[in-house]
């Protein structure tokens, strides 16, 4: 339901509901008054019909008086001489029918003969007494009397007085006037009204009138009547029997409508012979009441139409706004900001408070929503920007990676290159040598060489800080420097080592190296005495020399004494020393990198030089191969899945 | 500037107590860019009273290092700085040998494990 409608229906219902009850007010206290006013006037007319008896009856009365009291008319009535009475009080006749209608001009003698009809001369001596009681009452009690009288002659008022003469009742004479259409017609004339006399079926046998012809209804017959169609309403007619009291009724005739006043009609003795109705034509009031009606029904449906309109208007001027606020409000749900408010902000009232607070809130989303846009933009923007420059380091990257893999290569290549050929190694006719070399991913500068000259055997072993191209290319520098050293047949510890030393540190100095490396040479001489001995001397700084005598017992010679790293100062000539061993059968030299003790597991544990003890303890009595392999196998188990940081390398000698 | 700070080592120099401590993993990519290493190592050396250089804390240091360790050793012994002292540490595996290395270039050199 929309908010108009939600406003205007609780305004019409109350609007109509007022005007209703109004209208209904109005009509009911118009009736009331209408009925007061009628049955005021109804009243009225009721003593206006009494008046207008009672006046006739005066009339007849007094005529009757006036009549008896003259003595011609007493004589002639004492001498029963009709001709008399005639001649004596035709000319007055004549005279009062000119102004009058005079329905009964009579005399009688007792008890109720007719004696001379004025209006009738010539019918007379015939007795009354069967139906005209007045007559009867008369004469018998010799007094004026007057009133209503239904006769054989008909029904109208009466005045009868009795005549004397000579102190005796000789007769009566009476008047009669008869009460019928031309006296209804009079008297709507003179008060507007209509009327009807109804009478008693009974007591209308008696009278010989038929002018109305009406049939009877509850007992009742129309005697009389101004209207067109005369009626009786039967059934109030029964609820109301003879000697009741004057009421009234609404009654519908001829397409009008009647208030009806009943009064009882009463016989000069009393008795009630029949109802008088004065009926009062309210049709003109109830066109007008319902035209009025009408008139309000239409003003209220008039005043509803403008109540609403007005409603309308007003509320669809005060919501006005609301409409393009609504769609507003839903382009802003959708996101979008254009809608313009501030042509509704501007009013005071409540919408245009809300038409503010919406578009101070558009605005605020709208920047927040811009300033987003914004940002991710730039975001957008850092981000390509980074990605570029990710990319160009990643191509950096792998072209450092691809010059360094090439680096890696060529180191290894060297490395693979300079070690000496198993026929070399085996070649050696007193020992059984067994050598290990295993470069790491990133090539380290591990060195070692067996060299043979003129039944000498050299063997040297040694490890260039760092990793990569420069360590191989100092470990290249170091196998050329020893072996031509050792072709020159220099012998002499310390002029090996310092020249060594020497060569190798310029060389770095050219370079701008500062690499070095740690170098033990070994020199094997065999026994010359005994086949199965030798002499070994040790000289230069490196991992200690390991020695497992064929009886197990283990020998570690530190070398930390025997010189200084080779390339790290120009001169290490004192620092060089020789440690001797001579071997015996069986005995074992074991030399290697720390790529072997420092082989690290996964938790970084080291291998170190336990283990290494450990194994060649258990495997000493095997070939050089066996305990090589021995070794390297315990290393890998050690290392499990872990890569290799640094080279292996591994020698054992063993004496035949 | 007695103090040179890297991502995972600091070295700082204690003028009063002629104390420089390194700590850390030093490893720096040649001689160039141990230079400020070398100038503290200098300094340490010219003040008046006797050095201290401790190792205790330096878990690492690479061939370079040792090198500028070395140099600065025989630097010593050449102005025969008198009361040179070295602390080191024997659970560090690469100090047991290196520093055993600069005692024999300067005999007079007090070395001590902590």
């Amino acid at each position: 339901m929309s908010i108009t409608r939600k406003i205007l229906l609780p305004i019409m219902l109350m609007a109509l509901v007022v005007l209703s009850v109004m209208v209904v007010f109005v009509t009911y206290d118009t009736d009331a008054r209408a009925n007061n006013d009628e049955r005021r006037e109804l009243t009225l007319l009721g003593l206006a019909f009494d008046n207008e008896l009672t006046t006739l009856n005066g009339f007849a009365l007094g005529l009757a008086v006036e009549v008896a009291n003259n003595p011609g008319v007493q004589q002639a009535m004492a001498d029963r001489n009709r001709a008399a009475l005639e001649a004596l009080v035709m000319p007055g006749y004549q005279a009062l029918r000119k102004k009058f209608e005079i329905a009964q001009y009579q005399f009688h003698i007792p008890p109720a003969t007719s004696f001379l009809r004025v209006h009738d001369p010539s019918k007379f001596g015939d007795d009354l007494s069967s139906f005209r009681p007045i007559v009867v009452a008369a004469n018998r009690e010799d007094k004026s009397l007057s009133g209503i009288e239904v006769g054989r002659a008909g029904f109208g008022i009466r005045g009868i007085a009795p005549i004397r003469a000579h102190d005796e009742h000789v007769g009566t004479v009476e008047f009669g006037i008869d009460i019928g259409n031309e006296f209804l017609s009079q008297l709507k004339t003179r008060y507007g009204a209509d009327w009807q006399v109804l009478l008693s079926s009974k007591v209308a046998k008696i009278a010989t009138f038929t002018e109305q012809n009406q049939p009877d209804k509850a007992g009742l017959t129309v005697q009389s009547s101004t209207l067109t169609h005369p009626f009786i309403d039967g059934a109030e007619a029964a609820a109301h029997p003879l000697n009741d009291e004057a009421f009234d009724t609404i009654e519908h005739r001829d397409g009008r409508e009647f208030r009806v006043r009943w009064l009882p009609l009463k016989s000069f003795n009393g008795a009630q012979i029949g109802w008088v109705q004065i009926l009062k034509d309210r049709s003109d009031f109830v066109a007008l009441r319902n035209m009025r009606l009408m008139q309000a029904v239409g003003l209220i449906v008039l005043v509803l139409a403008s109540l609403a309109l007005l409603v309308s208007v007003i509320v669809t001027r005060v919501l006005r706004p609301l409409k393009p606020l609504t769609a507003a409000s839903a382009a802003i749900a959708r996101g979008d900001f254009s809608p313009d408010l501030a042509p509704y902000a501007q009013s005071r009232d409540e919408i245009g408070q809300l038409a503010q607070g919406m578009q101070s809130m558009s605005g605020q989303l709208s920047q927040l929503v811009n300033h987003l846009e914004d940002q991710v933009k730039e975001r957008t923007g850092e981000l390509h920007s980074a990605n570029e420059r990710i990319q160009q380091l990643n191509q950096a990257l792998k072209a450092d990676n691809q010059r360094m893999r090439t680096e890696l290569d060529v180191a290894r290549q060297i490395q693979q290159m300079i070690v000496p050929s198993s026929h070399e190694i085996s070649s050696v006719p007193t020992l059984d040598i067994a050598a290990y070399m295993e470069p790491a991913e990133e090539v380290g500068g591990d060195y070692y060489d067996i060299l043979q000259h003129e039944g000498q055997v050299c063997i040297g072993i040694g490890d260039v800080t760092g990793h990569g191209l420069e360590s191989g290319l100092v470990m290249l520098m170091t196998q050329s420097a020893v072996r031509t050293l050792i072709t020159l047949n220099e012998t002499d510890p310390v002029r090996l080592m310092s020249t060594l030393n020497r060569t190798l540190f310029d060389n770095m100095q050219r370079m701008r190296s500062d690499k070095n490396l740690t170098l033990s040479l070994l020199h094997y001489q065999p026994d010359p005495a005994h086949a199965d001995q030798g002499q070994l001397r040790i000289i230069g700084q490196h991992e200690s020399v390991l020695i497992i005598r064929a009886d197990g017992h283990f020998e570690d010679i530190d070398t930390l004494e025997l010189g200084m790293p080779i390339g790290m100062i120009d001169d290490i000539a004192e620092f060089v020393a020789a440690a001797v061993v001579t071997l015996n059968a069986g005995d074992t030299v074991v030399l290697y990198t720390d790529g072997i003790t420092e082989a690290a597991n996964a938790t970084d544990e080291l291998f170190g030089s336990d283990r290494l003890k450990h194994t060649l303890l258990a495997h000493h009595r095997a070939s050089a191969e066996a305990i090589k392999t021995a070794v390297i196998d315990a290393v890998r188990a050690h290392i499990g899945a872990q890569a290799l940081y640094d080279d292996l390398t591994l020698i054992v000698l063993k004496q035949r | 500037m007695n103090t040179i700070e890297g991502e995972n080592y600091a070295i700082a120099l204690d003028e009063p107590s002629a104390r420089l401590t390194m700590n850390g993993t030093l490893r720096l990519n040649g001689l160039d860019e141990y230079a400020p290493v070398s100038a503290l190592l200098s300094r340490l050396l010219s003040l008046p009273t006797a050095p201290t250089l401790d190792l205790t804390c330096l878990g690492f240091l690479n061939s370079s290092g040792i090198a500028v360790l070395s140099k600065f050793v025989i630097e010593a012994r050449t102005k025969q700085v008198a009361g040179l002292s070295i602390i080191g540490s024997e659970t560090v595996p690469w100090q047991t040998k290196s520093l055993r290395n600069l005692q024999r270039l300067m005999p007079s050199l007090a070395l001590s494990w902590q």
